[in-house]
């Protein structure tokens, strides 16, 4: 190999580094998930393109079954993220309010239809007690 | 010529480096996901096209040729799915930087179908609007 291929290589290698860095400030600082989701799939291309350095520079083809693998399922993951984002608008914000503010009137509801069993349970208790004392 | 064809080996693998140093510059200075898609998808397929070229003229056996068409095929096929999901989500849940976008066909399309994007009846900060609730 000559030199000049060298220098290529380790200029690639480089070069690759510095796009995962920048890929890697993309994904902490992202202020949406989908930011997040971009800056993994270039993490991922970076990944393919540093595989097929190490395949040029040490003359190997094993890591091209790595290389196919990831192009067949490097994108689900930002197929799924996309999938479950949903936004946080006042709409929906309004909606979960009026969720819970339900779940509140239920319970409540609840609470109450409880405690008017117990009493009218406590009441026919005492009822039949007067009845058996009034035998007595 | 077996050298001359390691070098120009070389020389696509560092060209498809270089298209991921540009899509990741693009996605650390883009305003708004939509554009920062538009700059990573760009090393998913053609940079990927190239560094596999480079690829399979260093290493030139035919195993590694099938392999390397295998894998652009697939990529082709799946990479345009997650940039598409990405780039749907985005715009539906109003993700995406509207106000300094000149064109939006896909808005006048859903007004000609009689959709509206309800996430356009809150602004969000209109004064005094998410105390109604």
């Amino acid at each position: 190999m000559t030199l000049v291929t060298q220098v290529l290589i380790g200029a690639t290698v480089v070069v690759l580094v510095v796009s995962a860095l920048f890929a890697l400030y993309r994904l902490a600082k992202g202020p949406t998930g989908l930011d997040r989701g971009v800056a993994s799939d270039v993490i991922i291309a970076v990944l393919i393109a540093g595989i097929a350095t190490h395949a040029i520079a040490a003359r190997m083809s094993v890591g091209l079954i790595v290389i196919l693998i990831l192009s067949l399922i490097g994108f689900t993951s930002a197929v799924g993220l996309a999938r479950l984002i949903t936004g946080t608008s006042a709409r929906e914000r309004r909606f979960l309010e009026a969720e819970a503010r339900a779940a509140n009137i239920s319970r409540e509801r609840a609470e109450r239809e409880r405690l008017q069993r117990e009493r009218l349970e406590r009441e026919r208790a005492e009822r039949e007690l007067n009845e058996m004392e009034g035998e007595a | 010529m077996t050298e001359f064809l390691d070098l120009l080996g070389a020389l696509l693998v560092f060209a498809g480096s270089i298209f991921c140093l540009a899509a990741a510059v693009g996605i650390v200075r883009f305003p708004d996901v939509l554009t920062r898609l538009h700059a990573a998808t760009k090393p998913q397929v053609f940079g990927l096209l190239l560094i596999l070229s480079g690829v399979a003229l260093t290493l030139r056996t035919w195993h590694v040729v099938v392999l390397a068409v295998f894998t652009v095929g697939l990529q082709i096929l799946t990479a345009p799915v997650s940039g598409h999901m990405m780039a749907r989500t985005a715009y539906r849940t109003d993700q995406w930087d509207d106000q300094h976008a000149s064109i939006d066909e896909l808005a006048d399309d859903l007004e000609a179908a009689g959709f509206r994007n309800t996430t356009d009846d809150d602004g969000g900060l209109v004064a005094g609007r998410d105390h109604l609730v």
